[in-house]
């Protein structure tokens, strides 16, 4: 009787923290990156797929093209704004940000976003200076990724 | 332990009523943090729900035979794989299995998306939710495996031999999850209804887990129909039992579901479909259920009679109700699509191949349930036979395999004649020459069975000239030829996966064909000494003995097996036991071979004039059922399987080749050696 007290007492314990625990501890915000990580790698899969459609004559030329250009514009447009969020905010006390300095930081952002690179035969991440992957030891002369 | 899991039984309808009640408003706009806590209570719901099941398992392993649900099903003697596999033997047990499993799967679900799809998360946690809550509802109220009897036996009942089998632990468990997994795509499906968001996002987010569901009901199906073979004694595998169909159902519309939400991907097209679709799989998945549950058909698989029926039928007419209000509601934004193809294209293939199952799985519906129908319409008991079926789903299932042949190959929106000519050629000769020599073989006899073997080889040689043309297209980006095949499946599964499939659907309707075809059955009374001719075969009856442990006795048939030249090529031992309650179980012998299987079953005895009743069936083919069985479930898997997440960085490399915004060109194949 008191085995089944103290574990009848435990569930009901659990289950209300459970259920009160978002009122009391607000959701630490990962959301925007996550999201936009998922859709980066669901276009880059999709663009993929697209590539292996026209390489085995499942799809025409010309609507492989512009089904391509607007993936690719999708993977840009997720992978800019993902570059955006992951580049830290400035201090609000820095004054008026200089115009010139924010696009440069974009531009910066955008360029880190392109050149994160990987091996070419093993897809392990490779530093920008590497001339063979740490991963596979695949001589790294002309980067696929850029 | 019965008093926790009861109590957790509760605590769970609470949770679980909580997770719909608060959704609802946290879909209505509450807040974050009311929607965060609607989750909480399906997390919840799993919880409780876990510990009941555990208290169950507790039961049966402690045989506290207190508890009606552990006498019923166990008994003292019954070794622990078997105890531990009566939780789901049972009408109260199975039900908490599949609510346990529907409320584990929510929350794997809410785990996944975590931070990401919130806009559908509110409505998503309310439909598994209201499934949850309802199996609770039905575990609580009409089948408590925690009731207690007044008087404690000394001894359970045992659970049925004929549930004594491996497959107790296959069978009955990958359907559950096959079912419960139709739920997420279902709830899905329902939110973005709800919400609107109509686009294409939802359907990559249920991709996996529609596939393996229909992985897990391609499991629970074709082991039902082994278990079926090796235990019954009957010489079948598939008798289209009420409840046989019941689980067909579902998966022949999950099955075109997965198709047609490729033409959904690639093009946009047959939005209203799939989720007509997907609605009705989870709607058939539970009318299923009802079948199997109410009591209303008879069949070897059939509960007794529950008063659940009626609450079974109005969740599955307030899932179709519900389902079509949104769809017709949503209709302006799910017609917004593009334009379908010409005859001839990848689209249109896919079209034919909706039609067909949908088609089949129309007919199957309407055989279960005419004798229900029938009886209630107009009071004669009708009775659907195993004719009507095969003369109605043999030429679907045939042009199935024509458009597995055919489909593949083509292109979408229209296909390229020059490419159809080249790509059509060698797969179409095979074909030719297969069904040429199998129908000069047989001598002009069974054309039918030429004629699926032979589109059988067509279509497997499809899919062998797919395979080449990806690796050949793997091979441009630079792949060595090892590696070619394994980024081949692990780039792009699916693509890949799903021709294996194909090659072993192939092989298991070829396997069924030539089954039909070429089965005997001989059926004798042999004195110990005599033989039985059959197919080449001579089955003497060489002796028979009694076994006996604290389970059951049993009566054993030892046939020496001599081949056409006369030579004994084996023994087949086949076995009637007698359990507990006067239970008899056939245990069949089979020798199997790549041809045909050798299947002796012994119906009757007696032993004091050492006589036996036998049935003998030459079975053609099924051994290839089998094969084409693990063929389907690998192509399955490899399809399913979840990617680690450095894969994703391959996947960036891949898609990305040196300048991303001019494709690759298309290599010029030198002529002579296009698939």
């Amino acid at each position: 009787v008191i085995a089944v007290g103290i574990g009848s007492f435990a569930l009901v314990l659990a289950v209300a923290y459970l259920i009160g625990r978002p009122f009391l501890v607000p959701e630490a915000d990962g959301r925007g990156e996550a999201q936009l990580t998922d859709d980066r790698r669901r276009i880059a899969a999709q663009l993929r797929d697209l590539d292996m459609e026209f390489a085995t004559e499942k799809v025409a030329e010309d609507e492989y093209r512009t089904l391509r250009a607007s993936r690719v514009a999708e993977l840009d447009a997720a992978e800019t704004a993902l570059a955006e969020l992951r580049t830290p905010e400035r201090e609000p006390d820095a004054g008026v940000a200089d115009p010139s300095e924010e696009i440069e930081a974009r531009i910066a952002a955008r360029r880190r976003a392109l050149e994160r690179s990987s091996c070419p035969a093993c897809g392990a991440e490779v530093g920008g200076d590497d001339r063979f992957c740490r991963s596979c030891g695949a001589e790294l002369t002309e980067p696929e990724t850029r | 332990m019965a008093d926790l899991g009861s109590f957790a039984l509760l605590v769970a309808l609470v949770a679980s009523l909580w997770s719909v009640i608060v959704g609802i408003a946290g879909a209505r706009g509450a807040g974050e943090d009311v929607v965060r806590s609607a989750e909480g209570g399906l997390k919840g719901a799993a919880l409780a729900l876990t510990v009941a099941g555990l208290c169950l398992f507790g039961l049966l392993l402690s045989k506290d035979f207190a508890v009606e649900y552990v006498a019923e099903y166990t008994s003292r003697t019954l070794s622990v794989f078997y105890t531990l596999g009566a939780f789901w033997a049972g009408q109260a047990g199975s039900l908490l299995l599949w609510g346990w499993m529907v409320a584990l799967a929510g929350a794997l679900v809410l785990r996944q998306n975590r931070n990401t799809n919130r806009e559908l998360m509110p409505w998503v946690t309310v439909v598994i939710g209201i499934t949850v809550a309802f199996f609770v509802v039905l575990v609580q109220f009409y089948a408590n495996p925690f009731d207690r009897l007044s008087v404690v036996p000394a001894d359970g009942q045992g659970l049925n031999p004929l549930l004594q089998n491996y497959g107790q632990w296959i069978h009955p468990v990958t359907l559950y999850l096959g079912f419960v997994g139709l739920t997420v795509p279902f709830a899905f499906a329902i939110s973005a209804l709800m919400t609107g968001r109509l686009n294409d996002r939802w359907i990559t987010l249920v991709r996996k887990w529609t596939l393996w569901s229909w992985i897990l009901l391609t499991a629970g199906i074709l082991f039902g129909a082994r278990w079926a073979y090796v235990e019954l004694g009957w010489g079948g595998y598939w008798a289209w039992d009420p409840v046989e169909n019941a689980s067909l159902m579902p998966w022949l519309i999950a099955t075109a579901y997965l198709h047609s939400v490729v033409v959904q991907e690639k093009r946009g097209l047959m939005r209203v479909w799939n989720v007509s679709l997907i609605t009705t799989a989870f709607a058939l998945s539970i009318f299923g259920t009802f079948l199997t549950r109410s009591g209303i058909v008879s069949s070897v698989h059939a509960f007794g009679q529950s008063a659940m029926g009626p609450l079974l039928l109005g969740f599955t007419g307030a899932i179709v109700l519900v389902s079509t209000a949104l769809i017709v509601w949503r209709l302006p934004d799910l017609r917004r699509t593009g334009r379908f193809g010409a005859i001839v294209s990848r689209e249109s293939a896919f079209l034919l191949t909706n039609v067909l199952l949908v088609g089949i799985a129309a007919v199957v519906v309407w055989g279960s349930i005419y004798p229900v129908v029938a009886q209630a319409v107009r009071g004669v008991k009708a009775s659907v036979g195993q004719e009507f079926f095969q003369a109605i789903v043999t030429p679907m299932a045939v042009a199935l395999i024509a458009v597995v042949a055919i489909c593949p190959l083509l292109a979408w929106r229209h296909a390229n004649l020059k490419h159809l000519r080249r790509n059509f050629a060698v797969p179409l000769a095979v074909g030719a020459v297969a069904f040429a020599s199998l129908l000069a073989m047989s001598r002009g006899s069974h054309v039918g069975v030429a004629l699926v073997l032979g589109l059988g080889a067509f279509a497997l040689a499809t899919v062998a000239a797919e395979l080449r043309r990806g690796l050949r297209a793997r091979r441009v980006h630079g792949d060595t030829k090892p590696r070619a095949v394994r980024n081949l499946f692990a780039l792009t599964p699916r693509r890949y996966g799903g021709p294996l499939i194909h090659a072993g659907v192939v092989v298991l309707l070829a396997g069924i064909a030539f089954n039909i075809a070429y089965k005997q059955e001989v059926r004798d009374t042999l004195v110990v000494g005599d033989s039985t001719k059959i197919g080449g075969y001579t089955l003497t009856l060489r002796d028979l003995t009694t076994e006996q442990d604290a389970a059951h006795f049993a009566v054993v048939g030892r046939f020496d097996v001599r081949g056409g030249d006369g030579a004994t090529i084996g023994t087949i031992r086949a076995e009637q036991a007698m359990f507990q309650n006067d239970q008899q179980v056939t245990e069949v012998g089979i020798r199997a071979t790549l041809g045909e299987d050798l299947y002796v079953a012994m119906n009757g005895f007696d032993l004091n004039k050492h006589v036996a009743n036998v049935d003998v069936f030459i079975e053609p083919g099924v051994l290839w059922i089998w094969v084409g069985m693990g063929i389907v479930l690998v192509g399955g898997v490899i399809a399913a399987w979840p990617r680690r997440a450095n894969m994703h960085a391959r996947e960036m490399v891949r898609t990305r080749p040196a300048t991303l915004d001019e494709p690759p060109a298309r290599r010029r194949e030198p002529e002579g050696v296009s698939s």
